[in-house]
């Protein structure tokens, strides 16, 4: 029992930090989201299969739902008749890790990753019968990790074998979605060959960028599986990768230190990063902000009191659930019974 | 000379018959250089099968002839199907004759003219000026570049109907020196009803035919008009045959919109299989521009004394521009420079012209059998021997309204530093000899 | 040319198809005593069958690897002489690619010798392919059917296998009957065609020279040299081994060495191994010779030919698409160097190029003869006359031309012909006396039609026509075969420039009659011979090389009809009628002689 009330005491904290910020001071999101794109397709580019795969484990590992994990695939490796090790997808030659893992849900796959279906699904500018797990359903509070890899050149991004999103064309779906509120912060990453170029076009705020090599460098692959006969992963992905599984849901590392990820000494490009449009310092910023699906949580050490009989006030619950006005003081004059909460438990202001 | 011209003929018709009969009649006609979607007799004993089955021939992509066309085939399938040869043949000899025909006339108008007007000219070296020897052998060039000229040739063993295109262009020339506004209105009527692009060919008409006349304007309006009328008249019963309007876009439409990108001598095939989709409607709009009605001002008001030349110009920019041009139509105004030729004096590139069309007429067989056969070459070679080809014929009938123009102002103001030009010539011949 | 050689050996080879992942897998071929064994008891059954395919050996090896295994049957009608047949029979396994669908296939072909064969065996290369079929058989990881093939005598079997597989006749109808095919897989993107010697490899010998003079696709080259490499054993082409040096001469020297016989062996249109009858099926496939180790240092073994091949097999895996990417028009000066056709084609075109400026400067000398013979006849009835004979020139000239190409196509045409004239005498002596006469007749036919009559001017055209043609013919030939086009031009442009139109001399008459086309056959098979026997006395020699002849040009006219090699057809319907029209030159007589002398000397000087 007590436990019970220690729970909704933690749930009821954070909410009402969540409801008294206002969005634009001492930003906080409520939701993340992940958008992993492959753009390409073909046997001997494995390696992009793998990199996107990659960060797919990392943060489903640390707690994004699939629900909320858009993620496009151009090739089908695992399967593909040339793979001597069929239905897996190693991000290294010792096979430490197999990144397909045993549940890959691939929203995007094959010929369905084209310029047009990454713009809409940035833009929530979809067919109204696209199933949910095609759409980004993020708002106002919606962290978003953006991950592209495949062949880029300087200014675009090469989607399949035919057509390529530019860095103008990004930097403006971006800004739509700034106007229509759909995200609170991006973290944006690209591996791909002068992968700076991507975002330096980039106007809307509070997007953090970092690329696996400046504009006129390449990015490299990191090694050779010789079983399989392939490239096997790129070394910025590889080496993020490498951090990232150093991190825990808990952990307190920061965006700062992912930044610094694969130095030149062994990414041999240089890790672009662009901070101007970001508010917040990197430093500051938890790595699990992005990466992760824990919300930001305060505790207080003065005692609540819960309203009574939340669970059973659904309908008025809805009515008034924007309402978020001073919630502990009502609380305080009127001493309720605690119960349990809805799966989605809003407060109430005035319960009748 | 008429025994040489006679003689010409049946040489001439010996060959065709020999090629047409041959085995190699199957490989001359599925060239691309000489069949195109549009003149090709495979594709029209297909659509007269359709025809005959009561399916329209213009609901799939096969035929794009006119439905009055159609119909002539249709019969000569039906009726006289071992004489398709002959008629084709026959056809081409008329070409050829009302060709002849038409040189010894117009030939034989200019020098009258020049008589008429010699007392305005300056004082010029005689081969600048038609000699009656020009009257007599003029027609005998024409006939003999008609007849043996490998394009033609071909065209006519590969059963093209291009072979009538031309035939309706030959009649249509020889009713304007004739002054026959009726017959010339109807050929002019029936070749654009195949080849479209030849309508503009009005405008030198009109030109030719108010020529002297009195109240000008009036006359080409009526000859625009009866023009307009037969037109007409002719599409309407089209679309009688056809019972349906499906036939204008398989055949206007497939001319203006380039649907069928086959390679051919042409220029269309590369640039709009390289095109991106949503540039095309702006390209097809300029390339249509250029192959039809780009050059027809300019020119119709640069030689508006010289109609005949305003109408050869652009026999020859429409072969060289249109959608599906064939080696065919290149025969064919190949066939009317020699009556210009007492301009050949002043073309300075004849020799170059005539080395790019050797050699591109025979790398052009070869870089498509590497490319399509052997498949070590690619599509860029082949562009690129076309591209030679179209560059020797601009340069070639830009070449011939150079020599027009400059022997105009040497007529009329004396050779330009003649003496300088004589001396050196004499020069050059006291050390030779 | 030499010029751009030496500035462009220096241009490194590269892989431009990204697909092919050259030799990132480890091998892992490990079944070289299997091929040993397997090697043994070839040998044992080849000795029961001293002619022919041991096939049913074959076929229960490749039943005994569960690959589909069928025989193949064709047939050859020899073309010349009295008819007479020859069967032959091939024997083939198709891999079936597990995980995806049957649309592409590579293949592995071995020409089987038997051991009563003039040529050294191939039985090792038999058992090395067998060997792999075994190892390739326990793969997962196959994109493609991998097809092994067995052919018997030689380029025939093949020839007959792919017309068969393609459903297509190359060759004049009737002459080879391909047969039926039992089984196809999908299309066929790559060849290996396998000639191993010995069980102990000294090196490996890559040819690429095709049919026609077609080239596969340098990224197979590449390919092939870039695994040899990986796997330690030396590889050469045309049997020149890379060798480093400091010094750029030996370096040079020994580039031009390698081109100059990549340009021999390509101009003679034959392929150097079976993988040149594949290139025109759009198959790009290279042989590798492996010869036996002699002297010291260790041989290469099957097991490292195995990996090899292995890794040659897993990158062809790995296509996507047919070879395309990089370069079909290449001369290679090494194992690792090319010169691409950007580089070469110029020394041709500059060599057509002359002979076009000679024909437009001649062009201009009748330009002004007609306007100076118009100049000095001012009164109209001369000019009617002149200009009649402009008109008639053509005529005369055209006949002259048509005549002459005539004379080519019925010797050409009556080739099969002459052989059946009789049996007294065999089908070479036949085919060598009536081209002889053939060729006498082309060298007295000025005599005989008198032609000749002519005035300057139509010499000059004549002239004309003749260096036009020249020029096209060589440049269209240089499009499919550079090296033919190359060395002909070589060979012929400088007299064609140095002959006149009329009024040649003694010595330019004499050096035109030594190049006629039939005449350069018997000298480069002479210069061959003398080169392969460098023992034999001068008389052995001319005798050796004289039958040598004989055959050569009933191989050139068998390989007409049955590969449709058409270096034949183009020496006898072009360039021998090119050459006649050139001979007719140095047998005219003109009667302005002096003006003309003089101005061709002033001509040639202008140039």
């Amino acid at each position: 029992m007590f436990s019970y009330v220690g729970i909704s005491f933690i749930f009821f904290c954070l909410i009402s930090i969540v409801l008294h910020s206002s969005p634009n001071v001492e930003a906080r999101h409520t939701n993340n989201w992940a958008v992993l794109v492959d753009t390409s397709r073909f046997w001997f580019n494995y390696r992009h299969v793998a990199n996107v795969l990659s960060i797919y484990r990392s943060v489903k590992r640390l707690g994004i739902p699939d629900s909320q994990i858009i993620l496009m695939v151009a090739d089908d490796m695992a399967c593909n008749p040339r793979n001597p090790r069929p239905a897996t997808v190693f991000n290294n030659a010792n096979q430490h890790i197999n990144v397909y893992g045993d549940d890959v849900e691939v929203d995007y796959r094959g010929y369905e990753v084209t310029v047009e279906n990454f713009v809409r699904l940035l833009t929530g500018r979809l067919p109204s019968d696209t199933p949910r797990s095609k759409q980004l359903l993020t708002d106002e509070g919606s962290n978003v990790l953006v991950y592209l890899t495949g062949h880029g050149g300087d200014g675009f991004l090469k989607f399949q074998d035919s057509e390529e999103v530019t860095s103008q064309e990004l930097a403006d779906a971006l800004e739509q979605m700034w106007q229509k509120r759909r995200y609170h912060e991006i973290f944006f990453m690209i591996d791909t060959c002068q992968a700076a170029s991507m975002y330096e076009k980039f106007y809307s705020p509070n997007i953090l960028a970092v690329a696996s090599s400046l504009v006129g460098e390449d990015s490299l692959s990191h090694h050779v599986d010789p079983a399989i006969g392939v490239y096997i992963i790129d070394r910025y992905t590889y080496y993020a990768l490498a951090f990232l599984e150093t991190v825990q849901p808990d952990s307190m590392k920061t965006m700062g230190e992912f930044l610094a990820v694969c130095p030149k000494r062994v990414c041999i490009s240089t890790v672009g990063v662009r901070q101007d449009l970001f508010a917040r310092n990197p430093h500051s910023v938890p790595i699990t902000d992005f990466f992760g699906a824990l919300r930001p949580v305060q505790l207080t050490f003065s005692s609540l009191i819960l309203p009574e009989n939340v669970a059973n006030q659904c309908s008025d619950c809805e009515k008034s659930n924007h309402s978020s006005s001073a919630l502990s003081s009502t609380n305080a004059e009127k001493p309720r019974k605690i119960g349990y909460v809805n799966q989605f438990p809003v407060l109430v202001e005035n319960p009748k | 000379m008429e025994v040489l011209v006679l003689l010409e003929y049946l040489v001439a018709t010996v060959i065709r018959f020999w090629l047409s009969k041959s085995d190699y009649n199957k490989l001359i006609a599925d060239r691309v250089e000489i069949s195109t979607p549009l003149n090709s007799w495979k594709r029209v004993t297909e659509g007269a099968a359709l025809y005959n089955v009561g399916t329209s021939p213009y609901l799939g992509d096969m035929f794009h002839d006119n439905p009055l066309w159609l119909v002539a085939f249709n019969w000569m399938l039906q009726n006289v199907p071992q004489y398709i040869t002959y008629i084709f043949i026959l056809s081409d000899m008329m070409t050829a004759h009302l060709l002849f025909l038409t040189a010894q006339k117009f030939v034989g108008n200019l020098l009258t003219r020049q008589i008429n007007e010699q007392k305005n000219y300056a004082k010029v070296s005689r081969q600048l000026l038609v000699s009656p020897e020009d009257v007599r052998m003029a027609p005998i060039f024409v006939v003999t570049a008609y007849l043996f000229n490998p394009y033609t040739v071909l065209t006519c063993a590969a059963h093209a109907t291009t072979v009538f295109a031309n035939l309706f262009l030959a009649i249509m020339l020889y009713a304007t020196v004739n002054g026959h506004i009726l017959l010339c209105c109807t050929a002019l009527a029936l070749s654009a009803q195949q080849a479209m692009y030849t309508v503009i060919l009005i405008v030198p008409v009109c030109m030719y035919l108010a020529q002297g006349k009195q109240n000008k304007t009036f006359y080409m309006a009526m000859i625009a008009t009866t023009f307009s009328t037969i037109l007409c008249g002719l599409i309407y019963l089209s679309y009688h045959i056809a019972g349906s309007w499906d036939f204008v876009y398989a055949t206007y439409g497939f001319i203006l919109t380039v649907p069928d990108l086959r390679p051919n001598i042409g220029l269309f095939w590369y640039f709009f299989t390289e095109m991106f989709e949503h540039f095309r409607v702006l390209f097809l709009c300029a390339f249509q521009m250029n192959a039809a009605v780009l050059y027809l001002g300019p020119l119709a008001f640069r030689l508006h004394a010289e109609p005949m030349l305003l109408s050869t110009s652009l026999i020859t920019l429409i072969a060289i521009f249109k959608s599906y041009p064939s080696l065919g139509d290149v025969g064919f105004y190949l066939a009317l420079l020699p009556m210009w030729k007492h301009l050949f004096h002043y073309m300075q590139q004849g020799f170059i012209v005539s080395c790019f069309f050797i050699i591109t007429s025979v790398l052009g067989p070869t870089v498509w059998h590497l490319w399509i056969y052997n498949r070590s070459a690619n599509a860029n070679f082949y562009f690129g021997v076309t591209l030679a080809f179209a560059t020797a014929q601009i340069f070639l009938v830009t070449d011939l309204l150079f020599a027009y123009i400059k022997r105009e102002y040497a007529v009329m103001h004396g050779l330009p530093r003649t003496i300088d030009g004589k001396e050196a010539k004499l020069v050059l011949e006291s050390s030779n000899f | 040319m030499s010029v751009v050689i030496s500035l462009n050996l220096l241009t490194a080879t590269y892989f431009s198809e990204n697909a092919l992942l050259p030799g990132l897998v480890k091998g892992e071929y490990d079944m070289d005593t299997e091929a040993r064994s397997l090697l043994v008891e070839l040998e044992a059954e080849a000795a029961s069958h001293p002619h022919t395919l041991p096939s049913a050996w074959l076929l229960s090896r490749f039943h005994r690897l569960s690959l589909d295994a069928y025989t193949h049957n064709f047939t050859l009608n020899y073309p010349l002489g009295s008819s007479s047949k020859f069967t032959g029979r091939n024997v083939y396994g198709i891999l079936r690619a597990a995980r995806s669908s049957s649309m592409e296939a590579v293949m592995l072909t071995v020409p089987y010798r038997p051991p009563d064969s003039v040529h050294p065996t191939t039985a090792p290369g038999l058992a090395l392919m067998l060997s792999l079929a075994k190892f390739f058989r326990r793969q997962k990881y196959w994109a493609k059917d991998i097809i092994f093939l067995v052919t018997e005598h030689e380029q025939l079997g093949a020839q007959a296998w792919l017309e068969a597989y393609h459903g297509a006749s190359c060759g004049l109808p009737g002459v080879l009957d391909h047969g039926d095919l039992g089984g196809r897989g999908g299309a066929i993107q790559a060849a290996i065609n396998l000639e191993i010697h010995a069980s102990k490899i000294g090196y490996i010998d890559i040819k690429v020279a095709g049919l026609n003079g077609q080239l596969p696709n340098l990224d197979l080259v590449n390919l092939v040299h870039r695994m040899c490499s990986k796997e330690g054993v030396r590889h050469t082409f045309n049997n020149k081994e890379k060798v480093y040096k400091n010094n750029w001469w030996a370096t040079w020297s020994r580039g031009i060495h390698t081109l100059v016989s990549m340009v021999l062996t390509q101009a003679t249109g034959m392929p150097n191994g079976n993988h040149g009858l594949f290139h025109r099926f759009g198959i790009e496939a290279v042989t590798l010779e492996g010869f036996e180790k002699v002297g010291r240092g260790s041989p290469a073994t099957f097991f490292q030919v195995g990996r090899v091949l292995e890794g040659l097999f897993r990158s062809l895996n790995n296509l996507l698409e047919r070879f395309h990417q990089s370069f079909f028009f290449y001369l290679l000066p090494d194992t690792d160097r090319y010169i691409s056709i950007g580089l070469y084609m110029p020394c041709l075109v500059m060599l057509a190029g002359a002979l076009i400026i000679k024909a437009f400067t001649l062009w201009i000398k009748v330009q002004n003869n007609i306007s100076i013979a118009e100049m000095e006849s001012p009164s109209s009835d001369e000019n009617d006359e002149e200009d009649k004979t402009v008109n008639l020139n053509v005529m005369l000239v055209g006949t002259a031309v048509f005549i002459n190409h005539l004379q080519g196509v019925l010797l050409f045409s009556g080739t099969q012909h002459f052989t059946r004239i009789t049996d007294a005498y065999s089908t070479e002596n036949l085919l060598y006396g009536s081209y002889l006469i053939g060729c006498l007749l082309t060298i007295v036919s000025p005599y005989i039609i008198r032609l000749h009559k002519k005035t300057d001017n139509q010499w000059v055209l004549l002239n004309i026509i003749a260096l036009l043609e020249l020029a096209t013919v060589l440049l269209a030939v240089g499009m499919n075969n550079f090296s033919l086009a190359f060395l002909t031009a070589v060979i012929y442009v400088p007299p064609a420039l140095w002959l006149q139109s009329s009024n040649n001399r003694w010595y330019k008459k004499l050096l035109w009659i030594v190049l006629h086309p039939f005449f350069m056959l018997s000298w480069v098979v002479l210069g061959f011979t003398a080169v392969t026997f460098p023992e034999l006395e001068p008389l052995q020699l001319l005798t050796k090389a004289f039958v040598a002849n004989k055959q050569a040009l009933v191989l050139c006219a068998v390989d007409s009809y049955i590969y449709a090699s058409w270096t034949f057809n183009v020496a006898t319907i072009f360039f021998l009628p090119t050459w006649s029209l050139f001979w007719q030159l140095t047998q005219s007589h003109s009667e302005s002689i002096e003006a003309t002398f003089d101005e061709e000397e002033t001509a040639k000087k202008q140039q």
